[in-house]
């Protein structure tokens, strides 16, 4: 029984194995078996264990129609010119139940193009809360969780960001805060496509009920500091 | 005249015996080990054009998931954000960045980002976002702590029978859908969490997914 292994650069773990199962190049069946199992052990741990991390994309053993060539949403076109596949709506179409005949709901200005003075929808504890939500998602990073104007681009930035608690915006009819949030002003950008329309009015409802809530808070405390000021709602 | 059969032949039977009954035990245990989405899939983890950190925008910062991934809620499909929701900020904040080099010009060409996908289901099952949302599954019981993911990657494997094992069961996995976005919520220890809203159940027949 000599060793029929060809002599070739050994990996390490085989060149290990000869060092303890025989000198002079031969190998003991024993330390061949123990070799070729080291081996199979070294393949199997050199790739990757579950759960490990690649940037390289998974590969599917069993492929399956996993990747069909159909559209998705938000996927690349090698079709349409602007190489995206969604498509944007055709100018001047407007989609079944999309008609925006109410200016003062879908634009915040009445027929006579000024602006509405109050919310054109009932305001119930129903839409405080929802605007109470909304408000926390897409307001809140930038004009703080009660409206001062802190947020993160004061803070990281030192950005100014309007507090609604100045008068300027107090005075706002609800209908020009509904239009800044839709276009945007100044710094700010509009936020038409994050919130739909009944959500910006739930925010300016959210946004009013600070504002009220601050200002008798601030008149109560001046009023009567003793009188209970936590109580003043 | 040699023998045809020389003296190791002796040994043949119970190499055969080893090597049959060794063999398909590595071949199935392999199977089990390597084919698997575990192996697959888990930890897919793509070099975007942007290093975009949820670690800081959402775990330091507190962006809502939503801020970005507005539709999540009302589409099947949870949105990339488009480049404007970026530069909602980085018009100000970071405006020489090289880093954010691809998202200013792409802001100013109007030509979308090519993110590279992460979470990814085959193309013949029919997942809707806005259905497990409203059915009070949070963002991390799918995608993982994002608000720690400093490059996303993809931490479920996001199999067949991964997902059968909570249509079985949703009630561990539920919670009350105001906290659907809160990475860090832990159900109360009193309650059940089934009993949070509405009861929900989910579909275990193949048209559920596959249509």
């Amino acid at each position: 029984m000599t060793a029929r292994l060809p002599r070739r650069p050994a990996s390490a773990k085989a060149t290990a194995a000869r060092r303890s199962f025989g000198e002079g190049g031969s190998f003991s069946r024993g330390g061949r078996v123990l070799g070729v199992l080291a081996l199979a052990s070294v393949v199997a741990l050199s790739g990757c264990a579950r759960g490990c991390t690649s940037s390289r994309p998974p590969i599917h053993l069993n492929p399956s129609m996993d990747n069909q060539p159909k559209v998705l949403p938000q996927t690349a076109s090698t079709f349409f010119y602007d190489g995206a596949s969604m498509r944007q709506p055709v100018p001047g179409t407007v989609p079944i139940g999309g008609l925006k005949e109410d200016t003062a709901f879908f634009t915040g200005k009445g027929a006579d193009g000024q602006f509405v003075a109050t919310i054109p929808v009932t305001v119930n504890e129903a839409l405080l809360e929802r605007g109470r939500q909304r408000y926390a998602i897409y307001c809140q990073p930038c004009h703080d969780a009660r409206g001062d104007g802190k947020g993160i681009l004061f803070q990281r930035g030192n950005v100014p960001t309007a507090s609604f608690h100045q008068e300027k915006i107090q005075k706002y009819p609800d209908g020009q805060i509904f239009d800044v949030i839709t276009n945007g002003t100044g710094l700010m950008s509009g936020y038409r496509w994050p919130i739909p329309p009944a959500d910006r009015w739930a925010i300016i409802a959210y946004v009013r009920e600070l504002e009220r809530k601050r200002l008798a808070s601030a008149t109560g405390a001046a009023k009567a500091p003793a009188d209970n000021p936590a109580g003043t709602k | 005249m040699a023998q045809i059969f020389p003296p190791w032949w002796n040994k043949l039977p119970i190499v055969a015996a080893i090597a049959g009954a060794l063999g398909p035990t590595l071949a199935i245990a392999g199977v089990w080990y390597y084919f698997s989405p575990w192996y697959t899939d888990v930890g897919y983890r793509p070099v975007q054009p942007v290093p975009y950190s949820h670690k800081l925008h959402v775990g330091e910062l507190g962006l809502d998931c939503r801020y970005c991934h507005a539709s999540v809620e009302v589409s099947a499909v949870a949105n990339v954000p488009p480049t404007r929701t970026c530069m909602n900020c980085h018009q100000v904040v970071k405006r020489d960045s090289a880093l954010l080099a691809p998202i200013r010009d792409s802001a100013a060409s109007g030509r979308p980002m090519r993110w590279i996908r992460v979470h990814k289901v085959p193309d013949y099952v029919y997942f809707a976002h806005n259905a497990h949302v409203a059915a009070g599954i949070g963002c991390v019981t799918c995608h993982g702590r994002i608000d720690e993911m400093e490059t996303v990657t993809q931490m479920t494997p996001l199999s067949m029978s991964w997902c059968l094992d909570c249509h079985r069961n949703p009630g561990p996995y539920r919670r009350p859908v105001s906290e659907v976005t809160n990475m860090k919520w832990t159900p109360p220890r009193d309650v059940q969490a089934a009993q949070f809203d509405r009861p929900v159940n989910p579909p275990t027949d193949c048209s559920g997914c596959h249509r």
